[in-house]
């Protein structure tokens, strides 16, 4: 059987523009993490098996949990990030004097992004009408598209690049496998209480909660 | 076989960092600390932790391969998704990148909580021994991708003990029927 897909849905894979924004792994990580917080507890919430009670409160603590890391990895991981890619920088140019040149050669075509953003942003200031803005806007992406690709495609903006790239990785590695578990316990707990989900009943012994969610 | 350096690995990544390798790079990590945190704890039952651990442990190594092979699989249908007529090499390279993360993104939303949900009773039953804690017992929740169905208290768990969960009186959070 032949499958066709629609001009737009091709369109929109392979777009540049989108094919870089996955590429960036702050982006990718934190979609994944929404939903993470939506099928996870999902999957819990619609178990068929399970105890009505206990699938409820599994699904809500797990969805607070995804919600905690979601939270902490936005608000921390940039400025985790940007001290990672610092050290990371100054050790790759001390490495070689190839390094050094590609790191520069980054650093410019990063100022270049940086001063057309400006520049657009000052001039749709000035613009009088939306017809205008809307010229200054699609001008903006098509030059800024075209010079990115130009940029992907010279070797020396990759070390840069992947310098930012790993850090990043190291940074979600350090946030999500080892301090999101310990930060989101002291938040996730109180929540959950507040919720109603902690109560103990009449009589009963509540069993302690195990530290990890 | 040349040494692969830091310098290597940034490069590679500057040319193409595919969201797979995020996400695997993290499995990888939670796989290996957050059984360790879970053991380390000294609050908790031994017995309650060794399986809680095991099912972390597990999770992430279901996690691994299904994001790997998801990412494969969509940048597999690259060249239908790719439209004609374009400099080929360029889009063709720019739809596998995108697909790669929809592919991520199937394995996340529901690849992994299935496979969990189908595997995870057959993992834990090989390494259940004596001193284990019985599933059934402690995880009457689908046994899914970590230690959040540990995390329920027993006493929920309990069909003879009294209802302990309340009807909060705050709205749900995001739409979750309570």
């Amino acid at each position: 059987m032949k499958i066709s897909i629609p001009t737009p849905v091709k369109n929109f894979m392979s777009k540049s523009t989108n094919s870089e924004l996955v590429q960036n792994t702050f982006v990718a990580v934190s979609i994944e993490t929404v939903l993470k917080m939506a099928g996870r507890p999902s999957f819990i919430y619609l178990d068929k098996k399970a105890d009505p009670e206990a699938k409820k409160y599994a699904s809500v603590k797990e969805f607070l949990y995804q919600g905690t890391c979601f939270g902490l990895y936005v608000a921390l991981v940039p400025k985790i990030k940007h001290f990672i890619s610092g050290k990371l920088i100054e050790n790759l140019k001390g490495k070689s004097a190839q390094n050094k040149l590609d790191i520069a050669y980054f650093d410019r075509a990063n100022d270049v992004l940086a001063k057309m953003k400006a520049r657009l942003n000052s001039n749709l200031k000035t613009a009088t009408n939306k017809d205008a803005k809307k010229v200054l806007k699609s001008t903006y992406s098509d030059s800024v598209g075209k010079l990115k690709s130009m940029f992907k495609e010279n070797k020396k903006y990759h070390l840069g690049k992947g310098a930012t790239e790993v850090s990043a990785i190291a940074a979600s590695i350090l946030m999500l496998a080892i301090l999101a578990p310990q930060l989101a316990h002291p938040i996730i707990h109180p929540v959950m209480k507040a919720l109603g989900f902690d109560k103990k009943p009449d009589g009963a012994k509540v069993a302690e909660i195990p530290k990890k969610v | 076989m040349s040494k692969l350096n830091l310098t290597d690995i940034c490069k590679t990544l500057g040319a193409k960092n595919g969201a797979e390798n995020v996400v695997i790079a993290v499995a990888i990590f939670k796989g290996i600390f957050r059984p360790l945190f879970t053991m380390s704890d000294k609050k908790q039952d031994p017995k309650s932790k060794k399986y809680a651990a095991i099912r972390e442990g597990a999770t992430e190594l279901i996690a691994i391969p299904s994001y790997l092979g998801m990412a494969k699989l969509a940048e597999h249908f690259a060249p239908k998704f790719s439209p004609k007529g374009k400099e080929i090499g360029q889009v063709l390279s720019n739809t596998k990148t995108t697909l790669g993360f929809f592919g991520v993104c199937t394995a996340a939303l529901i690849v992994i909580p299935g496979l969990c949900n189908l595997a995870m009773p057959s993992i834990l039953k090989l390494f259940k021994n004596g001193d284990s804690v019985d599933p059934q017992k402690t995880n009457t929740v689908n046994p899914e991708i970590n230690s959040i169905a540990t995390a329920v208290p027993k006493t929920f768990q309990s069909v003879a003990t009294p209802p302990i969960i309340s009807k909060p009186s705050v709205p749900s959070a995001g739409g979750l029927r309570i």
